[in-house]
């Protein structure tokens, strides 16, 4: 028999390793980024910030940045528009189909990503769509737009369509309706879909390698840098990635924590 | 130009043979209705007779398979929600959970492209009449329930609504939250005299709002009439049970002179009004408050003068007795504490009027 305090320990320990493992590299990488030596290894030489202003003044690395924040950008407005779109079909328009139609639209965020990179790039030559930032920009809508639908779809499942009802029944037509009352409620679910499809664009390289021709997204480049051994300004660059990411989770937390604690609606 | 009379021989609300099928199941059977201006009629019945099926018909959410709905004259039966002048406060009331109370109760006017100083003042002057002037920037989730239910129902209210429809307007409300909230709900639709239909499964809400009461069952109007009418006089068995307690004894017509009759029931003979022709059998309809006990026997009146006391419960103001008359159980019921105890023997009279006779049909 294990005692409860051992119990808690062991649960405790258990947990620290953990955390151990998925933090430990984010970690070392953050803390080598403001190392003197151009040498990532311990022990620490030094503490310097040269390497965030190399990171800045590179032009490579600028423009790559540039691109990938263009990027993202244009994929969070199209992956949301277009999957706040669809989880309104599947939740309004398809009450038999919405199982089937939930496993179709799912079915890329169990794709490895590779797989979908190299069917895209397969797609888009078929089609005969010149490789290049437009290719970019479609791959990365229609790998991000699954997870805005999951996110969305999620909170228009627990939607009170009475709340809809009752601003037809005061005048409003549908366009209103969906103006001032739909949309509004379920913005902080759209406004996390919107997060989430930056970052993941943002972060994102098998698909922007295989679709992408003639420029670099940050990814590629320091793909492309690694092979000649990475110069620390691309720890600087995973450092901030790193500061980034956790912003944005912060962001995404409350929603996420409502989604994983509150139970579906009952309706009469 | 209409003449000033022809408004008030409109009614509000006109329900003309309605029928609303979901597949083969008919969810409102062929229900006709009229409101007149400044009414107040209770839609009451179980859950499943069709009441809200009715309502969201006649607010614009689902439309008829067959029949008419007027307001004021004009056929509303196929126009969308938005176009139909009726303001409705939904069960759980439906309040916006990101607007404020103001915000919320100023939602129909801002729908309806009013000016924006009239906005403000009608939104106040109903707040004011609610009570929630000091609630106005408050949200929905703040409010305690009897608070959203007058927010609700402020919020109905501000439109002028040629018709007001109330889905469940209290039954989410804790007893004595909705006691009270009962007849200050009373009072203010009288204060406005906003035409209202109330869709309730309270029998005891539709007593205290209602002018009217339809009874509805299985999707049929049984019965449409003054609360007092009905509790006294059910035209069907279950009208008799649905509202209030009561006892319901098999009996025979064994005379009718002038709308009443003479009924044999467990022996004994009783006039009483009600529904049936000579040889017709009856059920006989005793409410437990016409119930008269006397400890000593009389035969001189009509009545059962052997009857045994079977049970007997005090709920403080009213003590209730369950009695054996002739081996059929009926109950009676006294202002008070107890005045006859478990096995007392005892004679059961019927006061004046406290039978009523309905036709056993089907």
């Amino acid at each position: 028999m294990i005692g409860r305090a051992a119990s808690l320990v062991l649960a405790r320990s258990w947990l620290a390793a953990c955390l151990a493992l998925s933090l430990g590299p984010l970690l070392m990488v953050s803390v080598f980024s403001f190392n003197q030596s151009r040498y990532y290894s311990f022990p620490i030489t030094g503490w310097t910030l040269r390497w965030y202003g190399d990171l800045f003044s590179d032009e490579r690395i600028l423009s790559a940045l540039l691109v990938s924040v263009a990027i993202a950008a244009c994929v969070s407005v199209l992956a949301t528009v277009v999957g706040t779109g669809f989880a309104f079909a599947v939740a309004r328009a398809w009450p038999r189909g919405r199982r089937l139609a939930t496993v179709l639209g799912f079915l890329p965020l169990f794709t490895p990503v590779l797989v979908l990179a190299v069917a895209l790039q397969v797609g888009f030559l078929q089609v005969g769509l010149p490789l290049g930032f437009f290719t970019v920009l479609l791959g990365h809508t229609i790998f991000t737009t699954p997870f805005v639908v999951l996110v969305v779809l999620t909170q228009l499942m627990r939607y009170d369509s009475r709340l809809d009802a009752a601003a037809r029944d005061l005048g409003a037509g549908p366009v209103r309706t969906l103006r001032f009352v739909t949309l509004p409620i379920l913005w902080p679910a759209i406004r996390s879909g919107a997060l989430l499809a930056f970052l993941l664009s943002f972060n994102e390289w098998a698909i922007a390698f295989f679709t992408g021709r003639g420029f670099n997204t940050m990814p590629m480049l320091v793909y492309s840098m690694q092979r000649n051994g990475l110069p620390p300004s691309v720890l600087a660059y995973s450092c901030l990635t790193i500061v980034l990411s956790v912003g944005v989770v912060c962001l995404l937390l409350p929603f996420m924590m409502r989604v994983a604690t509150s139970k579906q609606k009952s309706l009469p | 130009m209409t003449s000033p009379t022809s408004a008030q021989d409109v009614p509000d609300l006109e329900i003309r043979n309605v029928v609303k099928k979901f597949g083969a199941f008919a969810a409102v059977d062929d229900v006709s209705l009229e409101l007149r201006p400044g009414e107040i009629v209770a839609l009451l019945g179980p859950s499943g007779s069709g009441k809200s099926t009715l309502l969201s018909m006649i607010g614009g959410q689902t439309h008829p398979t067959a029949g008419e709905i007027l307001l004021a004259g004009q056929p509303i039966a196929h126009l969308p929600p938005n176009r139909i002048d009726t303001a409705t406060v939904f069960q759980d009331y439906a309040l916006f959970p990101h607007m404020t109370v103001a915000e919320n109760v100023s939602f129909g006017l801002r729908m309806r492209r009013c000016p924006a100083g009239q906005i403000e003042e009608r939104t106040m002057n109903v707040l004011r009449m609610v009570e929630l002037e000091d609630y106005r920037d408050r949200y929905p989730a703040q409010l305690s329930g009897g608070q959203q239910q007058r927010a609700a129902t402020a919020r109905a209210l501000v439109v002028e609504p040629r018709l007001l429809l109330m889905d469940e307007p209290l039954s989410a409300l804790d007893l004595q939250i909705r006691l009270r909230l009962q007849r200050e709900l009373r009072d203010l639709l009288r204060r406005v005299g906003v035409t209202t239909l109330i869709v309730t499964h309270d029998q005891q809400e539709a007593f205290v709002l209602a002018d009217r009461i339809a009874v509805l069952h299985e999707g049929r109007l049984e019965q449409i009439g003054r609360p007092g009418d009905l509790y006294r006089r059910p035209a069907t068995r279950f009208v008799a049970t649905f509202l209030g307690e009561g006892t319901l004894l098999p009996g025979e017509v064994l005379a009718e002179s002038g709308g009443e009759l003479a009924v044999s029931c467990l022996g004994a003979t009783f006039k009483m009004p009600g529904g049936g022709r000579v040889g017709d059998n009856v059920t006989v309809l005793i409410r437990p408050e016409d119930v008269l006990i006397s400890q000593a026997r009389d035969t001189s009146a009509e009545g059962w003068p052997d009857a045994t006391v079977t049970r007997v419960f005090n709920t403080g103001e009213l003590t209730r007795y369950e009695l054996d008359v002739l081996g059929r159980a009926v109950t009676a019921a006294e202002l008070g504490r107890p005045n006859h105890r478990q096995g007392d023997t005892v004679s059961v009279r019927i006061k004046p009027d406290g039978m009523v006779a309905i036709p056993d049909t089907g």
